[in-house]
């Protein structure tokens, strides 16, 4: 029967792991023909140097042979161990990848020798790494698409949001030039007729007071005097003109609120040349419901401010939103400040609303003119208005600023120059679009 | 002599659908000229046809079927020389302000109108 030591060889020698035999002082009793392959070392060279004693670690040095022998610890824990993704240098100076198992095994003089196996796996590592690199790329690739599917929703959404606001603005348009023109006849009734009712009081009571004035029966007399103390027509004399300036004072009223609907609504894409001080009066008249008593309005307006060339209906509303958000910011009672200035050495015109409420939040600061980006309660605000308000005034070739003012609430600048750029006569959608 | 007098009282055509509006229309006018209704354009075609004496249109500018400034075209193909007169709230109305610059209207009296400015105007188109 063999020995135990001539067993392992037999065992080795077909292996196509690199393998060696190493006595408890790392000589090497025995390599296979794998070893001498990846050691780099001709065959005979590789025998002289085992011959001459040669330890383990300096014919095929791995990185872990001086500071971490997996053969000494296998012997030394009596049992079989293993480790991956150990490098070494082969005598050709390439670097090349194994993986390490080490096995004590007793032999017949009792004595331990340990059996290294090498198995080269740098191909496999190399194929990993470039695997590796492989889904890494296509990791990214995947990551870009979706930033790219990404920024297309959201172009998507604010085209979404565009058309939902035009047809929003288009309806709104409709329907604010049917209740204009649905209250004008009405209206016109009222105001057209009231004269009439003014000079039928008055032959009235010229006829009363022809009666009045003539010599009556008693009975008569006493009959018409009961009748004017019943109808309290003393009373009557003084209030009937009143109640008619009241009715006409309503009329007239009703009809400019009419006037507003309609220069509101007003379409056209020419460019205007355009009061701003008169526009933003209209539409302080607009949102009066929302400041009654409650809102104070205070105007610093600069003499001699200049009328713009503009989209004036585009304009308003610009004016329109930021008022509306002023109100709205402004729990209870406080103050809107409009100042409109000349600036630029006469060349654009600043408009300043300021008002006293919470102001902008320090996180919502970079947000205001965000498509959606609201802060109002749901179904109050659409987060549309400033963002639709930012690129009127973009399109017109001004700003949109905005900060907190000295008093805390939000103060919003717009600067339209005198003469708008011909961008401004297109739809306000369209400008829209471009900036987004 | 009060017969002729009162034949010499121009008559005017008013034109509106809104019963309302021609009753105000008659009670501004009644007192210098005679009034005239219709409630439409095509009324308003027919009584055309039977009164060779109508001196002057007031017409509204939206009404069912044919609008104010349809009429004033159909009005002066028949009768070139008969001043119209449009009354609309719609004073940038397109057809409105092609019509008037066609030279199609005489006047465009903007709602709600004044009771003297009206009286004043149609005196005045008239030669009073």
């Amino acid at each position: 029967m063999s020995s135990v030591l001539d067993q392992i060889k037999q065992v080795l020698e077909g292996s196509v792991d690199a393998a060696v035999v190493l006595d408890a002082d790392r000589h090497i009793l025995y390599y296979n023909r794998a070893y001498e392959a990846s050691t780099g070392l001709r065959g005979r060279q590789l025998a002289q140097r085992v011959a001459a004693g040669d330890h383990c670690y300096d014919v095929f040095p791995l990185e872990i042979c001086k500071t971490d022998c997996l053969g000494c610890k296998a012997r030394d824990a009596s049992r079989a161990l293993r480790v991956d993704e150990i490098k070494a240098v082969r005598g050709d100076g390439e670097e090349l990848t194994f993986i390490v198992a080490a096995v004590p095994v007793k032999i017949d003089d009792g004595s331990m020798v340990v059996i290294e196996t090498y198995r080269d796996v740098t191909a496999d590592v190399r194929i990993q790494r470039r695997l590796k690199v492989l889904l890494e790329r296509e990791r990214r690739a995947k990551e870009n698409l979706e930033e790219v599917v990404r920024e297309r929703t959201q172009e998507l959404r604010q085209a979404q949001a565009q058309l939902v606001h035009q047809e929003k603005m288009s309806s709104l348009g409709r329907l604010v030039a049917g209740i204009a023109h649905e209250l004008n006849n009405p209206i016109n009734f009222v105001y057209g007729n009231v004269d009439f009712l003014g000079q039928y009081m008055e032959d009235l009571l010229r006829l009363v007071s022809l009666v009045d004035g003539a010599a009556l029966p008693d009975e008569v007399r006493k009959a018409f005097e009961d009748a004017k103390g019943q109808i309290e027509f003393d009373f009557l004399i003084e209030d009937w003109r009143k109640l008619l300036r009241s009715i006409r004072a309503g009329a007239e009223r009703t009809a400019s609120i009419v006037q507003d609907l309609k220069t509101f609504s007003r379409a056209g894409g020419e460019l205007q040349e355009a009061d701003i001080v008169a526009g933003i009066e209209t539409t302080l008249n607009l949102i009066a419901p929302l400041l009654k008593n409650r809102i104070e309005v205070k105007r610093q307006i600069a003499p001699n401010v200049p009328r713009i060339l503009c989209h004036a209906g585009h304009v308003n509303q610009v004016f329109m939103n930021i008022l509306t958000n002023a109100a709205q910011a402004i729990h209870g009672e406080g103050w809107i400040a409009v100042s409109i200035d000349t600036v630029d050495e006469g060349r654009a015109v600043r408009i300043q609303i300021a008002d006293s409420g919470p102001g902008i939040r320090q996180e919502a600061m970079a947000k205001v003119t965000d498509p959606f980006f609201t802060t109002k309660d749901v179904g109050e605000g659409t987060g549309l208005g400033l963002w639709i308000s930012e690129n009127i005034v973009r399109a017109h070739g001004g700003s949109l600023e905005w900060t907190n003012g000295a008093a805390g609430g939000a103060m919003f600048t717009v600067t339209l120059p005198v003469r708008a750029l011909e961008t401004a006569t297109r739809p306000a959608i369209e400008g829209l679009a471009r900036s987004g | 002599m009060a017969e002729p007098q009162l034949a010499r009282v121009p008559c005017l055509l008013v034109v509106d659908d809104e019963p309302l509006n021609r009753d105000l229309l008659r009670r501004t006018l009644k007192r210098d000229f005679e009034v005239v209704e219709a409630e439409d354009a095509r009324e308003a075609l027919v009584v055309l046809g039977e009164r060779d004496d109508v001196a002057l249109v007031l017409c509204d500018q939206l009404m069912p079927g044919r609008s104010g400034t349809e009429l004033a075209k159909e009005v002066r193909a028949l009768r070139p020389a008969l001043p119209f007169v449009l009354l609309t709230g719609y004073d940038d109305d397109p057809d409105v302000t092609a019509a008037r610059t066609g030279g199609l209207l005489a006047a465009v009296v903007a709602k709600p109108w004044q009771a003297p400015a009206l009286r004043g105007l149609v005196a005045k188109l008239l030669g009073r």
